[in-house]
């Protein structure tokens, strides 16, 4: 590597190594990446301007502030280095939503719209023939994927409505409702009637009523999922550095631990199914209501 | 000024198992999204999670398994075909067809029926020399004793506890190497380990423990004769490398602990995704911490799964990787409803309390899973005139077709017998399907005298291809990691092209639907 002095390039390799370790072990970015150094290696660290010394400690480490050879960027400790930098900086907006109750609100929504997005909307029944006809042949269209796309815009719109006053952040939901004109719209409202009217849909609505937090930290965590991949993060590490902040705003948001409600998430797919057990059709709320990792 | 790195926190122990209820045994329930229950783990799988808890996370989305038996110094399956040439040549001195000083060329016969390549050959006959040379006396000792050497054993429990004071059962399924009731011993066999160990290799210790936790755990009516009456609890555990052989110690509160808490971890990440934080926070070992640049060296996921090399192109990785996540997810429920949930019902069919419960089970099973035979004469060469139960011959005949099919076949019962290979031979004459009579090619088969016997459908066969799953979650894993480096290269290539537009932002990416 022509960046970097022969001789350095091990102990340059080790301090990325370093500071990736320590952040995933939760130190703070101020006491991340130290590694010893020697008399030999400080004065040979003179000839580079990206790393910096503890002279009174003899350590040396990145400095994650300054600009890194693009050589070393495209390493695996590079990448994965720089990839953790950019979760750090995604946390810290992340944590400023703790305190903006408008921001956090949209946020939620817009994962929760996202979360909708992905959501298979598959159906089961107990026995064939227990889905209505109509619902049941407007499932096995060609383009039942764009339709439930759609039917997910007014699930979710339902659901928030049902759960917050949010009217300003909602609006431009039902803008987009209302504009879309793409599709046989009796047949839609049809669809989406028999969900929303069903037994089980009110149930839901009910679960997530009394168990708001869970409902914030889905969206919170759809949210996140969103910018993980618009900033192209892709280590597992760096991505739960992001995951376990916004639980963490959710938790503190909603007075409770963060152990509690991740205890809480973990049982969601059980206690989905346990509401709609008795039912005789109905949709995979499991494949609804998860997590994006 | 960095800190050591803390290995693992101990998993909180399960209360209790997610055991599957009575109506999904019986298939009276509509099998849809997550099972309700927690899948049938290996002994295999305990291992790996006791090795590491992000192996089980590989396991579960990415049909990655056996971190422990990754391509190392050992080349392709050498060690499956070291143990089963072992096997091979004790059963054939242990039934005076040859004598010791006939192994070379044995070997040579083996590798030219199984086509191995001169490497490989070179390498059996390498570890076979090491062996042989502390075997001698065992091995002549061992001739003509019959067969009281029983290979390849397979265990299946709903009843293993770890720890005295704990009550939880688990369910386990899993294959021991040997057990041999000459020397009172259950071996491990492995070629993993050099000549101047004086440890077992890693985990191979634990692997033995566990087989025979396990073993022990089995209700003594469901063995076979030749195994009623022995005594396992007195049994040695051997691990056997080439080079030595590792007596390891039962009474091991620490494995009792290992045990239970890689069965919590398997519990918890099938159960939710949350519980993949929790285990890359705590991956590696009990006693060995695994983190970049320090990973656990024996593991072959850590490299190929958890610190993959970053290939720079195609650039929208992230977003092709977000939308294979609910493939993985679904892949691996379907494995859980077709195979896991298979293993409980034929677990259960044996060792259910509920004698009523046994029986609707074995209705449910046999002639759709299960097809009860008889081998009615040894025509020669590994092949057997077999005779399929009466009742169930015509399933069989409709799951058979016009096609060779390939079987597991249990000698003994599912919850403790000799798992073989059969390949029915349609063609041969004295096959009548109609008749229920079938030529077998089956290897093997000494020590299954006067053994129950049954093919097994859903295992291996292609009907049910649970494993095909597993299959497209490693090909789906491998495509989100595959890339390129070079810009050059990445401008031209049409994969790297398809899915930076496919999963790219802005008005090029592709709309679902």
């Amino acid at each position: 590597m022509q960046c970097i002095p022969e001789d350095l390039s091990d102990l340059v390799f080790e301090m990325l190594r370093t500071f990736v370790r320590d952040i995933e072990a939760r130190k703070p970015p101020l006491k991340a990446g130290w590694v010893p150094l020697n008399e030999d290696y400080v004065k040979k660290l003179r000839s580079i301007n990206f790393c910096e010394v503890d002279y009174e400690n003899m350590n040396g480490r990145i400095n994650y502030r300054s600009c890194m050879p693009e050589e070393l960027l495209l390493t695996d400790e590079g990448r994965i280095f720089s990839e953790i930098l950019r979760s750090i900086e995604t946390v810290q907006q992340i944590e400023a939503l703790k305190n903006n109750d408008h921001e956090y609100l949209e946020a939620v929504m817009a994962g929760l719209d996202e979360m909708f997005k992905n959501a298979r909307l598959s159906f089961w029944e107990m026995k064939e023939g227990s889905i209505p006809e109509k619902l049941h042949n407007f499932v096995l269209r060609p383009r039942w994927n764009i339709i439930a796309e759609k039917i997910s815009h007014s699930l979710i719109l339902n659901l928030s409505k049902s759960i917050w006053s949010m009217d300003g952040i909602l609006q431009k939901y039902e803008e987009a409702e209302a504009n879309d004109k793409s599709i046989d719209f009796d047949l839609l409202r049809f669809v989406i009637h028999e969900i929303e009217e069903s037994f089980q849909w009110r149930k839901i609505i009910g679960f997530f009523k009394s168990n708001k937090d869970l409902l914030e930290a889905l969206g919170l965590a759809w949210y996140v999922n969103q910018k993980i991949i618009d900033k192209g993060i892709e280590y597992l590490g760096a991505k739960l550095l992001i995951f376990e902040a916004a639980m963490k705003v959710v938790a503190e948001r909603n007075g409770e631990t963060t152990d509690s409600l991740r205890d809480k998430l973990a049982s969601l797919s059980e206690n989905l199914d346990k509401l709609v057990f008795e039912e005789k059709w109905g949709v995979n709320w499991n494949d609804v209501f998860c997590l994006p990792y | 000024m960095s800190s050591a790195y803390p290995t693992r926190v101990p998993r909180q122990p399960l209360r209790f198992w997610r055991w599957p209820r009575r109506e999904h045994l019986l298939e009276q329930v509509f099998r849809r999204g997550p099972p309700p229950f927690d899948p049938f783990p290996s002994i295999q799988d305990v291992i790996d999670a006791v090795l590491c808890p992000m192996t089980v996370v590989h396991r579960t989305y990415h049909g990655l398994h056996g971190a422990l038996s990754g391509p190392g110094e050992i080349a392709g399956d050498v060690g499956n075909h070291f143990h089963r040439f072992v096997s091979i040549l004790k059963s054939n001195i242990a039934l005076g067809r040859r004598r010791l000083d006939e192994a070379f060329s044995l070997l040579r016969m083996y590798c030219s029926m199984e086509g191995l390549d001169a490497d490989s050959e070179s390498d059996l006959r390498r570890y076979l020399s090491y062996w042989l040379r502390r075997k001698r006396d065992s091995l002549n000792e061992l001739w003509s004793q019959g067969s009281r050497i029983f290979y390849e054993v397979h265990v299946s429990t709903e009843n293993v506890t770890f720890g005295e004071e704990r009550t939880v059962r688990y369910p386990v399924h899993g294959v021991i190497d040997e057990i041999d009731t000459i020397n009172k011993r259950i071996v491990e066999r492995t070629l993993r380990g050099n000549e101047n160990d004086s440890n077992p290799p890693f985990l191979e210790d634990f692997q033995v423990w566990l087989q025979w936790k396990v073993l022990t755990s089995i209700d003594r009516d469901l063995f076979p004769d030749v195994l009623r009456n022995e005594n396992f609890q007195d049994y040695d555990l051997i691990v056997e490398t080439p080079y030595r052989d590792f007596t390891v110690e039962k009474n091991r509160s620490l494995f009792e602990e290992w045990a239970e808490d890689a069965l919590a971890w398997i519990s918890d990440i099938a159960r939710s995704s949350v519980a993949i934080g929790d285990a890359w926070q705590n991956r590696g070992h009990h006693t060995r911490s695994c983190s970049i640049g320090n990973e656990i060296e024996e593991c072959y996921f850590a490299r190929a799964a958890c610190y993959h090399h970053r290939w720079r192109y195609p650039e929208r990785r992230a977003s092709l990787r977000a939308s294979l996540k609910p493939i993985y997810r679904a892949l691996y429920n379907e494995q859980v409803w077709v195979h896991d949930l298979l293993l409980y019902q034929l677990t259960k069919m044996e060792q259910d309390p509920d004698l009523n419960f046994r029986s609707e089970l074995r209705k449910l099973l046999i002639g759709r899973n299960i097809f009860p035979l008889e081998i009615e004469e040894n025509i020669g060469y590994d092949r057997y005139r077999v005779k399929i139960d009466e009742t169930v011959r015509m399933s069989l005949v409709e799951e058979v077709q016009d096609e060779n099919l390939n079987f597991d076949v249990l000698f003994g019962s599912f919850s403790i017998g000799l798992r073989r290979r059969a390949y029915l031979l349609l063609d041969e004459i004295g096959t009548n399907p109609e008749d229920g009579r079938y030529v077998v090619y089956i290897e093997g088969m000494d020590g299954t005298e006067g053994m129950n016997a049954f093919l097994l459908k859903g295992l291996l066969l292609k009907e049910d291809p649970w494993f095909l799953k597993r299959v497209v979650q490693q090909a789906v894993f491998s495509l989100e990691r595959w890339g390129v480096d070079r810009e050059d290269r990445a401008k031209n290539h049409v994969l790297v092209k398809l899915v930076d537009t496919l999963f790219g932002p802005g008005t090029l990416r592709a709309k679902r639907g």
